[in-house]
């Protein structure tokens, strides 16, 4: 089952309404202002998202997240190390010396980061939806991109199924730090979704 | 009015702020959770004032704890605490006995402008 044209187009208006929402909260966080570079979604096959993604050997600080079994999603936010390292001086700054001084600080910060703004990504296309889709608790993992969204694409058949990828870039100019954002749909399970709900 | 609390999160990290967060505005930390289980250990353990309870935790949902704690203790304040700021959660929280929501991220102006708003109403 795929999508038609009409419920592709509102896919990716509701998730571009969804990434406008993540960077202000990405901003409120870091406070200092991030820009969406870019945001794509397109049909891609499991395999040729993670060759695209293998040309980037440099490692990544990533958290993946599922959604509950009722609206099959995953998003995955991945920050160069240089970039996590900034976002975490940034979120953690005006906080007590307990904070400073966690253990594995970076990938504790840049997971409850993600959480928030995996949250705000999905919040419009839920609500159009009328349903309250609860995200898992962050998987953080560090190395390069292919490897560390692997995982995120376990449950899905790398050559068959047919994939909807939304690919954002983001920018703070003044942190000098960039985020990636991935949010992966089945697209025939995305098309039941949309014929269920009657929304188009 | 200063409360005793227990917060209620996977995170660490938002742990530490939020009870940065709190002791500022006068209120006493009484207990931090990571887990729905843990929370429902903690809370009879010690009898917070207020819960502050996320959704996305790692055993149990917000959503599961959330009844248990009410009836654990049916006048049990619960205050949801999320990154989550889909339209259905507010009205299921309310349904499930909780006295309000607030978004993350937050910061300490808005918490207490919470705390503020949803005490009066506190069972």
């Amino acid at each position: 089952m795929e999508l038609n044209p009409k419920s592709r187009q509102l896919f990716t208006s509701l998730i571009e309404e969804g990434v406008s929402r993540s960077a202000d909260a990405l901003g409120k966080m870091s406070r200092t202002e991030w820009g969406v570079i870019s945001s794509s979604t397109n049909e891609i096959p499991a395999v040729r998202l993670l060759s695209w993604f293998h040309r980037d050997k440099t490692p990544h600080v990533a958290a993946g997240f599922e959604s509950d079994k009722d609206f099959p999603l995953e998003v995955v936010l991945l920050f160069s190390e240089k970039g996590a390292k900034a976002v975490t001086e940034a979120v953690t700054k005006p906080f007590s010396e307990r904070l400073r001084r966690m253990d594995d600080l970076v990938r504790l910060t840049i997971g409850e980061v993600s959480n928030i703004v995996a949250h705000s990504v999905i919040g419009a296309l839920a609500d159009k939806f009328d349903r309250t889709v609860i995200l898992s608790v962050p998987d953080v993992r560090v190395g390069p991109k292919a490897e560390v969204l692997e995982k995120s694409l376990e449950r899905y058949d790398g050559r068959n199924d047919a994939i909807l990828l939304s690919h954002v870039e983001m920018f703070s100019e003044n942190l000098a730090a960039e985020c990636s954002m991935v949010l992966v749909v089945n697209e025939a399970a995305l098309a039941e979704l949309f014929e269920r709900a009657g929304v188009l | 009015m200063s409360y005793r609390i227990l917060i209620v999160d996977d995170s660490p990290v938002l742990r530490v702020m939020l009870s940065d967060m709190l002791q500022e505005l006068g209120h006493q930390v009484v207990a931090e959770a990571d887990s729905g289980a843990a929370a429902l250990s903690a809370y009879p353990e010690h009898k917070p004032d207020l819960v502050c309870l996320d959704v996305s935790l790692p055993d149990i949902s917000g959503l599961e704890v959330l009844p248990k704690l009410r009836r654990l203790d049916p006048r049990a304040k619960v205050l949801i605490v999320t990154g989550n700021d889909q339209k259905t959660l507010e009205a299921k929280v309310k349904s499930l006995g909780a006295i309000g929501v607030l978004h993350k991220p937050f910061d300490s102006l808005e918490l207490g402008a919470m705390l503020a708003k949803v005490a009066p109403k506190a069972p």
